[in-house]
C-alpha cells in the first residue's frame, strides 16, 4: 500500500475528503505519519537492519545510519565484539582514548542519532579503506535529456534527476556485465525506472557507489545472468523496495523503484520490463565484512519521501499506525480538535506499540 | 458468521446510535481489525515452503495464497525434516566464530530478522543450506489477507469474532463527534476479549491451562439457580 491510499483510509475514518471545508489536509497528515512512523519505531523496536560500515583506521570509529537506534550486534572482520560503555573500555585497554592498534574486541557508541558512531577497541590495525574507483553516484540520462543520479540508501537503489547536471556529460545507458560474461545496458526511463537489455557492447563496468561523502556503505550495481539489476555491497546484500500485493508487479508502475527483479521474458533477446516476484529481503553470501565493522541494530521504519512511496508496513501495524495518527490530527489546534479523542487514540497507540513490543522483544 | 453477517450486526449497533457508516469502510475495518488481531495474538497459523536459490543466509518469510507471513514459529530443512532451531543472533557464535557465509548440508539455527510481513522480513540461518536450491518448512503466524466477497468467513473462531464487531464499532465512533466515551468502551471491551482470546489460545495445550477437565467419575456439587434463588430468598427473610 502506498501512502496516498493509506491517508484516503484515514480521511475515511475522519469523514475528510480533502477536498470541501476542509478541517485535515493530506499534507499535514502526512506529516503527522512520518512523526508516528518514528515514534512506532522507537517504542516496538520492530525494524531489524544492519549494515557494513568501513572503520577509520585512525580513530577505530565508524558513522552509524541515519535511521540509528540501537545496537544489539555488532563485529569487527566477521568477530563479535562486546558493545560496551565508555567506563568498561578500560577493562580492554587502560589507554584507549590514545587509539592504539590490535584485533577489536569492544566497541562503544559514541552519540546519538544522525551523530552516532561505533569505536572499535583496540584500533584495527588493518581496515577495508573501501573500493577503489567508488564515486558518489552513477548519472545516465534519460530520452528527455534528463540526468538521473542512480544512488543507494541502504542497499535500495533510487533514482533521483539531477537539475544541475549538464546532459551532454551523461550517456543514456550504463553497460555492466554480469560475472558470466552477457552484457546489459542499464537504461532509465522518463519516470526513473531502471531498465535493462542485452547489449553486444564491447565496453563493460561494475560501479562502485556510496551513499554520500559521510557514509561509508560501499555498494556496487550490477547487472546478473538473467539481466536482474541488483545491488551488491561488502555483505553482497539485496533489498527489495517496492509495494506488493501478492501479485508480480511490473516496474514502470512503481515510480523510482528497485530491484531484486527477473525479466518478464528471459528467453527473449531484448526486454524492457522486470518484474518482482516476492520480497526477497536482503541476500548474504559468506566472508564479506573483511576488515569492516558489521553492526546489527534497531532502526526506524523506511521513511516515506512522498505520498507515492510505499508503506512497508503489514496491514497489522498500519492498524496501528493509524491509531497515532489520528491522535495527532484530533489534537491539532483548529476546528476538528478533539482532545479527549487525541487523549484516547494516544493511550490506544501506546498500548498497542507495547504489545507489539512485549511479543517480538526478548525480556531481560 | 459471514462478512454480510458481520456488517448486518454492526450496522444494527450503529443504527441505535444514529451513526452511518458505508459498506465499503465498515468491510475495510472488518479486515483491518482482522489484520490487527492476527498482529497482536499470533492465532492464524498456517504451513507453507521456502524455496530460495542456494548460498545465502537470508531467506524471506514466506507467503501461503495471499495471506503472508508475519513470524515464524517452527523451521525445518524440508530435505530432511531437520529442524532450524531459534537462536539469538549472538548465539550463532556458537556454531562457529565468522559464522557468515559457512555451509552444511543442513541449516541449524536461524534467528528472525523484522517479524512481520514487508520487504525486509526474513530469518537468517547459520549455516546455509549447500543445496543449489534450499528450501525450509514453515510454520509460522500468519496475516490474513482480508474477507473479499459477503460469504467470506472470517478465519477468527466464532466465538471471537464478536471482536470485529468491537473494533469495527470503535473505529466508527472514532470519526463520530463526541462519541469519544462510546469509543472508549468499544475499545476496552475490545482488549478485554482480546485477551480472553490470547488466553483461550495458550489453553490448547495443556502447560497453557488454567483448569482441568473433570475426571470421568466426578461429584455433582452444581448448585442449580432455583437453589441459588432458594438461598437469596432465605438470607433476604434472615434479614
Amino acid at each position: 500500500m502506498n501512502v496516498d491510499d493509506f491517508l484516503d483510509e484515514i480521511g475515511d475514518i475522519l469523514q475528510e475528503d480533502f477536498t470541501y471545508a476542509v478541517l485535515w489536509t493530506k499534507a499535514e497528515l502526512f506529516k503527522y505519519l512520518k512523526l508516528i512512523l518514528r515514534e512506532f519505531s522507537g517504542r516496538t523496536l520492530i525494524r531489524d537492519k544492519n549494515v557494513i560500515r568501513i572503520v577509520n583506521g585512525t580513530t577505530g570509529e565508524a558513522d552509524l545510519p541515519e535511521d540509528f537506534n540501537q545496537a544489539y550486534y555488532t563485529l569487527f572482520n566477521q568477530i563479535h565484539v562486546d558493545t560496551v560503555p565508555f567506563s568498561d573500555l578500560d577493562f580492554e585497554d587502560s589507554d584507549w582514548i590514545a587509539n592504539g592498534t590490535g584485533t577489536p574486541s569492544s566497541g562503544t557508541i559514541i552519540g546519538a542519532g544522525t551523530d552516532a558512531k561505533v569505536k572499535f577497541v583496540p584500533v584495527p590495525s588493518s581496515v577495508s579503506t573501501g573500493v577503489e574507483g567508488t564515486t558518489t553516484s552513477l548519472g545516465i540520462k534519460d530520452t528527455n535529456d534528463d540526468v538521473w543520479d542512480i544512488t543507494f540508501d541502504s542497499g535500495v537503489i533510487t533514482t533521483t534527476i539531477d537539475a544541475g547536471a549538464t546532459p551532454a556529460d551523461y550517456s543514456t545507458g550504463a553497460i555492466l556485465k554480469h560475472p558470466g560474461g552477457t552484457k546489459y545496458q542499464i537504461t532509465i526511463a522518463t519516470t526513473g525506472v531502471l531498465s535493462s537489455t542485452a547489449s553486444s557492447d564491447v565496453s563493460d563496468y561494475v560501479f562502485y557507489l556510496i551513499p554520500d561523502d559521510t557514509e561509508e556503505t560501499a555498494y556496487h550495481l550490477r547487472v546478473t545472468a538473467a539481466g536482474l539489476i541488483e545491488t551488491i555491497n561488502y555483505a553482497y546484500g539485496t533489498t527489495v523496495r517496492i509495494d506488493l500485493d501478492g501479485t508480480n508487479q511490473s516496474m514502470d508502475q512503481n515510480y523510482g523503484v528497485i530491484v531484486n527483479a527477473f525479466v518478464g521474458a528471459p528467453a527473449s533477446a531484448s526486454v524492457d520490463s522486470v518484474y518482482v516476484d516476492g520480497p526477497l529481503g536482503t541476500t548474504v553470501h559468506g566472508f564479506m565484512s573483511e576488515n569492516s565493522g558489521y553492526i546489527w541494530y534497531k532502526g526506524l521504519v523506511q521513511d516515506p519521501l512522498t505520498t507515492e512511496s510505499a508503506l512497508f508496513l503489514s496491514g497489522g501495524l498500519r492498524a496501528i499506525v493509524t491509531h497515532g495518527v489520528l491522535s495527532m490530527a484530533f489534537g491539532k489546534d483548529g476546528e476538528g480538535r478533539d482532545s479527549e479523542k487525541a487523549e484516547l487514540l494516544r493511550y490506544v497507540f501506546e498500548l498497542e506499540c507495547e504489545f507489539v513490543k512485549n511479543l517480538y522483544q526478548r525480556k531481560k | 458468521m459471514r462478512r454480510d453477517d458481520l456488517i448486518t450486526t454492526i450496522r444494527a449497533v450503529l443504527d441505535k446510535t444514529s451513526t452511518y457508516r458505508s459498506d465499503a469502510f465498515l468491510i475495510s475495518q472488518i479486515n483491518y481489525g482482522q489484520k490487527l488481531i492476527c498482529t497482536l495474538t499470533l492465532f492464524y497459523e498456517q504451513r507453507d515452503t521456502v524455496s530460495i536459490t542456494g548460498g545465502r543466509n537470508y531467506i524471506p518469510l514466506p507467503k501461503e495464497g495471499n495471506d503472508s507471513c508475519i513470524a515464524p514459529l517452527y523451521v525445518a530443512n524440508t530435505n530432511t525434516g531437520a529442524r532450524v532451531n531459534y537462536v539469538s543472533i549472538d548465539e550463532m557464535e556458537f556454531y562457529a566464530t565468522q559464522w557468515e557465509g559457512r555451509n552444511a548440508t543442513d541449516s541449524l539455527y536461524y534467528t528472525l530478522l523484522n517479524p512481520f510481513h514487508d520487504a525486509f522480513s526474513c530469518i537468517v540461518v547459520c549455516p546455509y543450506q549447500t543445496a543449489e536450491t534450499m528450501e525450509f518448512s514453515f510454520v509460522g503466524a500468519y496475516e490474513h489477507n482480508g474477507l473479499s466477497s459477503d460469504s467470506a468467513e472470517p478465519v477468527l473462531p466464532e466465538e471471537y469474532q464478536d471482536l470485529l464487531v468491537l473494533y469495527t464499532i470503535f473505529q466508527c465512533f472514532i470519526g463520530e463527534p463526541n462519541r469519544v466515551k462510546d469509543a472508549l468502551a468499544s475499545f476496552k471491551q475490545f482488549m478485554t476479549r482480546l485477551n480472553q482470546y490470547i488466553a483461550s489460545l495458550k489453553a490448547r495445550f495443556p502447560s497453557g491451562r488454567d483448569f482441568e477437565p473433570y475426571s470421568t467419575e466426578f461429584s455433582y456439587d452444581i448448585i442449580t439457580e432455583q437453589e441459588q434463588t432458594a438461598q437469596k430468598v432465605e438470607k433476604k427473610n434472615e434479614r
